[in-house]
């Protein structure tokens, strides 16, 4: 009896101090061996990916996290993915991915859109939210970006008609629009959210997005507990500019969303801090969340101060989905300690730090 | 003298006739007009609309004739049923006025709801080749937004890309969508994007794309874009991809200056500036087709629900209409009209309901009338 009121009285005290003790206990039982280091596929990739992708492996070690990663040279100008590395991914099942360069108008595909097709990834994550310390024009901003990633403007099929005219074809199949539409619905509800939006241009693209609404519109009959939505992408983005607070989760067709996913990420505070991933039915690659294909500019690469905050974010949401959640919140809390104190930020965010200034940081504020 | 002047000016309509005209035969047409502005009243066509458009369009007329702007309104309605020749609800009538006329004012339009007749925008867009949509967007001094220094403006292409509206179901449950581009419509806008900014002092011009993708369509757009930029190398030129662009948009919107683009781009990203600076309420927009047809628009809704009651905000269809002043070259009254508008809006004494103010439209269009 006198136990029990110690206790009582311990936790009355640290209520009334408003003491910060973590109490959080992680009530996760492994199985036994799963402690055994999993290997991860590591594509360090183009401009800052090298220094990006280095900077995961840094906290990653500090932290004596149970993964190990098998680096793959790729390269964007690479005609198309180097032997071994789809094997690997495909054995590894889960890979840590930096930018690779897409040259511009030139004849060859993007490997970052060739990745995802070969995968099969068809869906894309962004979550778009306000780091507390750094400060941004919009409050309150929470959305979950979720993106088809294999078909629609994005299939590649172009030509030219006569010299002058060319077509590009965008394909929308009730396949792939129902399968998002079920990946969404499914994250929502395993996230405890409250509400999906459909982002579409249906008054105009009528049988293509039409049929993208109609597969969201028959998922969410199955999820009466969610709210649901639908918004025209042009006024979707007049909203998320005015009233980002309204949207939770977001579904999208692949060029929409890759628009969206951009404009959430600038309002809550740039693509430099944006954690996301590509997810299919058995893969998963991590990379940051928006602008993924972005490879920096040349002066942030020479002087070495890209953002590796995306990054570290995204390889906590690897973490987890590898099943590690102790070292996902301990990554996750040491960063989102760093910004906040303000004292370790690179350009982007307006501070004028280095990559490994900012990695230093981190890894002295894991516990 | 005057002989000499008529002759010129029937000589370039008669070239335009023989339909060797280009965009810039425009700016002669609106040059001729500018020289007899203080005799002869200019004509145009007035689109009222629906909704709120009456009301509005009023306030327009009423602005326009305090600032001693000399226009010979030609007010046009919408018919009620579907006129054949068109196959719209926009009669025969209506188009040959803009034609005729080469400027017009137009309010919002309600498109019916029903099948067999095409949309009244679509319909306008097509018959009369509008083939650039203009919309500056900049921060009005007085209407605090997230965003203070926004001042740019965003062309779009209006008549291919994404919405050329080719789209067919292959087999059951896969449809495909043809995006077409063409070297013709993008040298086009193009070119009056590279004109508009030379002749409004505008330093850079950004050309928005997402060619790392879309190698060919956009490829060619961007390929367009280059020629032009030789001819103009005054102008700072660059390249951006769309998600950069949204991206930058949100975070500094004083990076852009002018931004060319194509369709379906230009509709989200000129929405978005339109959010930056306040809502649709408040934002001008002018077509531009060939032959120096300029057709200025409000872009906003009919808002029925306060039609007829005297709460409408004019400012969207007032500062397309000073858009349209600038297009025939009347700068001096363009000016005026737009000065007033902006100091009536920034006193803040004067403002409709949804500037989060309790006057009328009629009373703020007369605080407009004493502000000039």
């Amino acid at each position: 009896m006198s136990r029990q009121s110690i206790s009582l009285l311990k936790n009355l005290r640290s209520i009334a101090t408003g003491s910060k003790i973590q109490t959080r206990s992680v009530t996760y039982m492994p199985r036994p061996g799963d402690g055994k280091p999993r290997p991860v596929t590591l594509i360090p990739g183009d401009g800052v990916g090298p220094l990006v992708t280095n900077a995961v492996e840094q906290v990653m070690e500090a932290m004596h996290a149970p993964v190990y990663f098998e680096p793959f040279e790729v390269h964007g100008d690479m005609k198309s993915l180097p032997e071994g590395l789809l094997e690997s991914i495909k054995k590894n099942k889960v890979c840590l991915k930096g930018g690779l360069k897409t040259p511009v108008g030139g004849g060859v595909s993007s490997l970052n859109v060739n990745l995802r097709k070969e995968l099969d990834l068809f869906a894309s994550l962004v979550n778009c939210f306000n780091l507390p310390g750094l400060a941004s024009r919009h409050e309150n901003v929470d959305i979950v970006v979720i993106r088809e990633n294999t078909e629609g403007e994005y299939a590649g099929l172009e030509h030219e008609v006569v010299p002058g005219v060319v077509e590009s074809l965008k394909v929308n199949t009730k396949f792939c629009s129902e399968r998002i539409a079920k990946y969404a619905f499914e994250y929502a509800y395993l996230n405890n959210r409250k509400k999906v939006t459909a982002v579409h241009k249906a008054n105009i693209m009528k049988l293509a997005d039409g049929l993208f609404l109609e597969s969201c519109q028959e998922v969410a009959k199955k999820y009466p507990s969610i709210a649901y939505n639908e918004i025209i992408v042009d006024n979707c983005c007049m909203q998320l500019v005015a009233r980002p607070e309204q949207f939770d989760v977001m579904v999208t067709p692949n060029l929409y969303g890759n628009l969206v996913a951009n404009t959430a990420a600038g309002i809550a505070g740039g693509t430099g801090v944006m954690p996301g991933g590509n997810v299919g039915a058995e893969y998963a690659v991590f990379e940051q969340g928006a602008s993924a294909g972005n490879v920096g500019k040349d002066t942030t690469e020479e002087q070495k101060n890209a953002n590796p905050v995306a990054l570290l974010l995204s390889s906590a949401m690897m973490l987890r989905h590898l099943q590690f959640p102790s070292f996902a919140d301990r990554l996750e809390t040491a960063v989102k300690r760093v910004i906040s104190e303000g004292k370790c930020r690179t350009e982007d965010l307006g501070g004028n730090s280095t990559t490994q200034e900012v990695v230093d940081a981190v890894i002295a504020n894991l516990d | 003298m005057a002989a000499f002047l008529a002759r010129r000016l029937i000589g370039n309509r008669s070239s335009q006739i023989l339909g060797t005209s280009n965009s810039s035969s425009g700016a002669f047409i609106s040059v001729s007009r500018a020289f007899f502005s203080s005799t002869t009243p200019i004509k145009a066509t007035l689109f009222p609309g629906d909704g709120i458009g009456p009301e509005i369009a009023e306030s327009v007329k009423q602005v326009f004739t305090a600032a001693d702007v000399v226009i010979d309104w030609d007010e046009q309605f919408v018919g009620t049923e579907v006129d054949p020749r068109t196959n719209s609800f926009l009669t025969w009538e209506n188009l040959q006025s803009v034609l005729k006329n080469k400027v017009g004012l137009k309010g919002p339009m309600a498109t019916p709801i029903g099948k067999g007749h095409r949309s009244l925008n679509l319909t306008l867009r097509k018959e009369l080749n509008l083939y650039a949509n203009v919309r500056p967007c900049y921060s009005l001094p007085g209407y605090k937004t997230r965003y203070d220094d926004v001042d740019l403006i965003t062309i779009r292409e209006n008549t291919e890309g994404e919405y050329s509206g080719l789209e067919h179901q292959v087999v059951k449950g896969v449809v495909e969508s043809l995006k077409i581009i063409t070297r013709k419509a993008s040298m086009r806008v193009a070119e009056y994007a590279f004109l508009y900014a030379k002749t409004h002092g505008r330093k850079k011009v950004s050309a928005i794309h997402k060619a790392n993708i879309m190698q060919k369509t956009d490829g060619l757009f961007l390929q367009c874009c280059d020629e032009v930029a030789k001819k103009y190398p005054e102008i700072y030129y660059e390249k951006v991809v769309i998600d950069n662009c949204c991206m930058m948009l949100v975070k500094n919107p004083a990076l852009f200056d002018v931004l060319v683009m194509p369709n379906l781009y230009g509709d989200i990203i000129s929405d978005l500036c339109a959010g930056l600076v306040g809502g649709l309420g408040l934002t001008p927009s002018m077509n531009i087709g060939e032959d120096g047809i300029a057709l200025a628009e409000a872009v906003h809704g009919s808002a029925p629900d306060i039609a007829g009651k005297n709460l409408a905000n004019p400012t969207a269809l007032l500062l397309s209409g000073v858009m349209m002043l600038r297009h025939l070259k009347l700068n001096k009254q363009a000016e005026q009209i737009h000065s007033a508008i902006i100091n009536t809006i920034a006193e803040g004494k004067y403002r409709t309901a949804d500037l989060g103010g309790t006057s009328t439209t009629t009373d703020f269009t007369k605080a407009i009338c004493d502000h000039l």
